[in-house]
């Protein structure tokens, strides 16, 4: 490579990528960090400067702001210790190869392409407390009482789980594709040795295939955190107007006061959400780096 | 695709150590019960779109329509389009489901397109050339995935106006592309890295430069992981909603802003919106089956060459 | 005769309580008809402030011009309302549109339409910066409109208005009224009504709509009695809580007390609310509400009720051609208000609702002059045809056969036309920033969090 030439050419090849990135990502983020600074009465007229007023603002009670945090991290960790398992799972007996393999691949990616207000209705029907599929198996099983008369989603105390299984539901077959594409890239030659050793398929699974694909389920975790501090579509259908909802989150949050005359809280709430998913980002990044090295000591 | 299939592996072949049967068989139960969790949504969707307002909020939800209204369907195609004010001037001028689609596919190329090239230039400034900063570039890229997309709504609003691109494709197409910019490098990443250095080193004695190895040498082997990437993008884009809704005019509304379109402020024809999502959701579906095999045999070939 | 009605109705009503919006929405540079004294909007609004003084200015001067503005040049006007394809009002927008070509062939109009949530959004993010906006869009009145004349971004249209002056009542104006100015065009109107199924009602002994408190209080615990229940109501949609809750405290406290409340002018700190949000829940507590309905969205309560399962829905008045179209329900059904519950301070007539559905034009449209005869031009004709189709009530006095009309929007002109006053619904009356706390309280005391005096405190707390 010629010496001369190296940052030029560096430069050209990522023009294209840091203009999308610093036009779109970057100056919104700076965007949003400054006018979390102002009150923002209006969209257009920044009004006074108060400083960090809007953070400490966002944790009164008014805003509710506390518990929608909470109950993001709380769909996170559903995220990474049922919907990954289960990914993780699909992926394992699929990449084992068995017949139709392709065909169970096919389908258990669909809900991820079939949009939110569809699954949303769907859920609708099935958690709705006079003709859904819960009352009536629960009735089938004489349980009934278990549940609560206004339905799933209309009791406090579970409506917040009631809204995060579907999301959940939704995207394991995302988390599923990535581990298999993993999967299938270890060599099969690992694989056969291991087997003609006498090794089980769990044994194969566990000291193989897994270790393996490390660097997908890392990748994995960090989408499935990420994805989770900042879902929004489905919420969105089942919270409707959003008031009434034992199952706040801060996208939720961002988009009202966003277009509410709260122009400050909303990006004060943004800046927050931006922090708490670098902050996770970094933290995974850095436990498998961790782990990477004690695995070679 | 003989060569891939002859060295994968067989485990009826090798294996010392049979499954156990039952083990195999829960297995089988397992995959057919998720398989049937996941097929519903389907089943649901498609008795939807054939029934009345009446049944689907209600008095027959779950089963099959006890009148199949496909007339749901025959009304979809007529609504949104305007006739005589003003006039229809060109094909698709007039907006409707057709015009969306195409406005949604096209979105969707160019996204994909234009993601495509950012991403693989980049990701080979990045994992092939070296110099100080790139694994700190590349930190700065990956954050990228974790920005919520709402944030920037209002900042790109008021900079796209100003550059008097609000109302066009491209209002659509850069943000989407710049969303899943950082995704795209990342999965590029990871298969550019499966790519031998030593090939570089050859087109070098080759005389290649290094646009030359890139376009010779990177991008013809990197055609597997276009089609993964491909998805992943088309996935950010396609059931996009804010966006699609404030940036775009009626000329260039995307499917989910005229499925949307279909309910109505106070009172719902949800027949009719159920025959929207279909129309919206299954050509998706076949193209996404078409595409499926060739992905699954990228992924194959990955393993091959890994 | 029905025409004659509905004139009583224009005449009789609202001089009241409509006038009110004004006061609420902060209009700094549109409080004098100055041009010069606009220094006081200094900044980024600038252009768009001068915009608006010089057209106004242009518009005075030029009264007789309008007339031939409108006549000859070929012009282009652009619109965005939220009369989608699958909304009610899409027929009426389409017949109005189509008649108004065919009046002017020189101006073509191209309209947008997109749904109602993304529609706030999307006028929001455009009034902001001021950037792409259309020449006539669709807003609802009071807050809604009031946060963008705030920010001068809507046309003066009181020329055009006063040679409208006898189709369109001044009453009707009150909504879109800020510091004494008009800035919108209403098309229809719709209140809060109680809609019942009679036959349910007849099962539990009870043979015509409850007219008084006490007789609904009794018909709702035969109701119970006998099995039925009495309301629906969809928690999962808190502005179907409030079409309860509204007629509630309207009916407890008096319709001017709950306005000043709504408006800013007086405190939620008032016993009397506690009081009626007490009741609302002592209702619930007796059963009289689908537990049910807490997690439903507002179509299913609504199906819930066509199909039998309660009694009484009580919502907005554009239900009206909806239940008319079924013919096996229609004559099951009546609509009526929601009783006087305490007659020293309330009396039948205060109603919830008014004219909100509202045309303007924004001051930025080269052609605003135009646009503004045209709109309201068109204000009337969506609000002729939304009145045929049973889409709300007219807010322009109607005109020729309006004897098709459905038995509901007709028993409701009945019910306007003795009205005494309106309050309009809390979350279009109220700014922006005070809907979401006021919201936030209603859900809460549906689901139980608060009660009456826990919803006083939030309020009076949260909004200053």
């Amino acid at each position: 490579m010629h010496k001369k030439n190296k940052p030029i050419t560096i430069f050209l090849f990522l023009l294209p990528a840091l203009v999308l990135f610093i036009g779109i990502l970057i100056w919104p983020i700076i965007a949003s960090v400054h006018h979390s600074l102002y009150q923002y009465p209006t969209f257009s007229d920044p009004g006074e400067f108060v400083g960090f007023q809007n953070y400490i603002d966002l944790f009164n009670k008014q805003y509710d702001f506390g518990k929608a945090v909470i109950n993001a991290l709380i769909l996170a960790a559903l995220s990474v210790f049922i919907q990954l398992p289960l990914a993780l799972g699909l992926a394992l007996m699929l990449g084992k190869g068995i017949k139709g393999e392709r065909f169970y691949l096919s389908v258990y990616f669909t809900p991820v392409l079939i949009s939110a207000v569809v699954i949303g209705m769907l859920w609708e029907k099935i958690y709705n407390p006079i003709y859904g599929l819960v009352v009536k198996g629960a009735a089938a099983l004489n349980i009934s009482d278990v549940l609560p008369p206004e339905g799933l989603l209309g009791n406090p105390k579970t409506a917040l789980l009631a809204v995060f299984i579907p999301t959940i539901w939704q995207y394991v077959g995302y988390h599923m594709l990535l581990m298999y594409a993993g999967i299938k890239g270890v060599s099969p030659d690992l694989r056969e040795a291991a087997m003609l050793d006498g090794a089980t398929d769990g044994q194969v699974n566990r000291y193989i295939i897994i270790p393996t694909i490390k660097p997908i389920i890392k990748v994995s975790i960090i989408f499935a955190i990420t994805g989770s501090l900042k879902s929004y579509d489905l919420i969105k259908v089942f919270a409707k107007d959003a008031y009434n909802c034992s199952y706040k989150v801060p996208s939720l949050l961002l988009v009202r006061y966003a277009f509410h005359n709260a122009g400050g809280i909303a990006s004060a709430i943004a800046v927050i959400m931006i922090i708490m998913c670098f902050g996770f980002a970094i933290l995974i990044n850095w436990m498998f780096k961790e782990r990477d090295l004690y695995g070679k000591k | 695709m003989a060569k891939s299939k002859a060295i994968s592996f067989d485990p009826e072949m090798y294996s010392v150590k049979k499954t156990n049967k039952f083990v195999a068989a829960l297995i089988y139960v397992g995959l057919v019960v998720w398989l049937l969790i996941d097929l519903f949504p389907l089943y649901y969707l498609f008795t939807f779109s054939l029934k009345s307002t009446n049944e689907i909020t209600g008095s027959n939800v779950i089963g099959l329509p006890k009148e199949w209204l496909w007339s749901n369907y025959a009304r979809v195609f007529t609504l949104g389009k305007k006739t005589g004010n003003p006039p229809v001037r060109q094909f698709f001028a007039n907006g409707g489901l057709e015009k969306s689609f195409c406005n949604s596919v096209l979105v969707a190329a160019l996204t994909i397109i234009i993601c495509l090239i950012a991403a693989l230039m980049a990701t080979y400034a990045i994992t092939r050339i070296a110099w100080r900063g790139s694994k700190t570039l590349n930190s700065i890229f990956m954050l990228g995935i974790t920005i919520p997309m709402h944030v920037a709504l209002y900042p790109i609003y008021v900079s796209f106006s100003k550059m008097g691109i609000l109302k066009s494709y491209w209002s659509l197409i850069i943000p989407y592309a710049a969303f899943s910019l950082s995704m795209a490098i990342m999965v590029c990443t990871g298969f550019m890295n499966d790519i031998p250095k030593e090939l570089d080193e050859s087109a070098c004695i080759d005389g290649c430069g290094t646009w030359g190895t890139f376009f010779h040498i990177i991008v013809p082997l990197m055609k597997p992981a276009l089609a993964t990437m491909g998805i992943y993008i088309f996935l950010q884009c396609w059931n996009e909603f804010m966006f699609a809704s404030v940036f775009g005019d009626e000329a260039h509304y995307t499917l989910p802003v005229f499925v949307s379109n279909l309910k109505g402020s106070n009172i719902t024809d949800w027949g009719l919106v159920g025959a929207g999502l279909v129309l919206a959701t299954f050509p998706m579906l076949l193209v996404y089956i078409f595409m499926s095999r060739r992905i699954q045999e990228s992924f194959m070939v990955g393993a091959v060459k890994g | 005769m029905k025409k004659r009605l509905v004139s009583t109705l224009l005449a009789a009503v609202m001089v009241l309580s409509l006038v009110a919006c004004g006061s609420n929405a902060a209009a700094p540079a549109a409080d004098t008809s100055a041009p010069a004294a606009d220094t006081s909007a200094a900044d980024t609004t600038d252009t768009a402030a001068a915009d608006t003084t010089e057209d106004a200015a242009a518009d005075t001067a030029a009264d007789t011009a309008a007339d031939t503005a409108v006549s000859d040049e070929p012009v282009t006007l652009t619109m965005w309302c939220i009369a989608t394809e699958g909304d009610s009002n899409r027929h009426a927008y389409e017949a109005a549109i189509a008649e108004m070509a065919e009046k002017y062939p020189n101006i073509t109009l191209e309209w947008e339409a997109i749904e109602n949530e993304a529609y706030k959004t999307k006028i929001s993010a455009a009034m902001a910066s001021g950037e792409g906006l259309p020449d006539i869009f669709f807003t609802w009145s009071c807050a809604f409109l009031g946060d963008f004349v705030a920010q001068d971004r809507v046309y003066c249209l009181d020329d055009v208005l006063a040679k409208y002056s006898s189709e369109l009542p001044e009453s009707m104006l009150g909504n879109t009224t800020y510091d004494g100015k008009h800035y919108g065009v209403p098309t229809t109107m719709n209140i809060v009504a109680l809609f019942a199924n009679m036959d349910l009602i007849a099962q539990a002994g009870c043979d015509k709509v409850p007219e008084n408190y006490d007789e609904l209080i009794k018909c709702c615990d035969d109701l119970v009695a006998a099995g039925i229940i009495p309301f629906g109501c969809a928690g999962g949609e808190t502005w179907c809580v409030t079409e309860y809750l509204e007629p509630i405290i309207e009916k407890s406290i008096g319709a001017d007390a709950l306005n000043d409340i709504f408006l800013g002018r007086a405190s939620y700190n008032n016993p009397d609310v506690a009081k009626a949000v007490d009741t609302f829940q002592e209702m619930i507590d007796k059963g009289y509400f689908d537990p049910a309905g807490a997690s439903l969205p507002n179509d299913d309560v609504k199906a819930n009720f066509i199909a039998g399962r309660t009694a009484f829905y009580q919502n907005g008045t554009w239900n009206c051609a909806d239940f008319a179209s079924n013919e096996e329900f229609l004559p099951k059904v009546k609509v009526t208000e929601f009783p006087v519950i305490d007659s020293s301070k309330s009396k039948l007539g205060q109603l919830i609702g008014g004219p909100s559905d509202t045309l303007a034009v924004t001051a930025s449209s080269p052609n605003a002059e135009i646009a503004a005869e045209y709109a309201a031009e068109l204000g009337k004709l969506i609000c002729h045809y939304g009145y045929l189709d049973g889409c709300g009530l007219p807010a322009w006095i109607p005109y020729g056969d309006t004897s098709t009309i459905n038995p509901l929007t007709q028993a409701v002109s009945e019910i306007c036309a003795n009205a005494d006053s309106y309050v309009l619904f809390g979350d279009t009356a109220m700014s922006a920033v005070d809907k979401d706390p006021y919201l936030d309280a209603v859900a809460k005391v549906y689901g139980k969090e608060l009660d009456g005096q826990g919803f006083i405190e939030e309020l009076a707390g949260a909004i200053r």
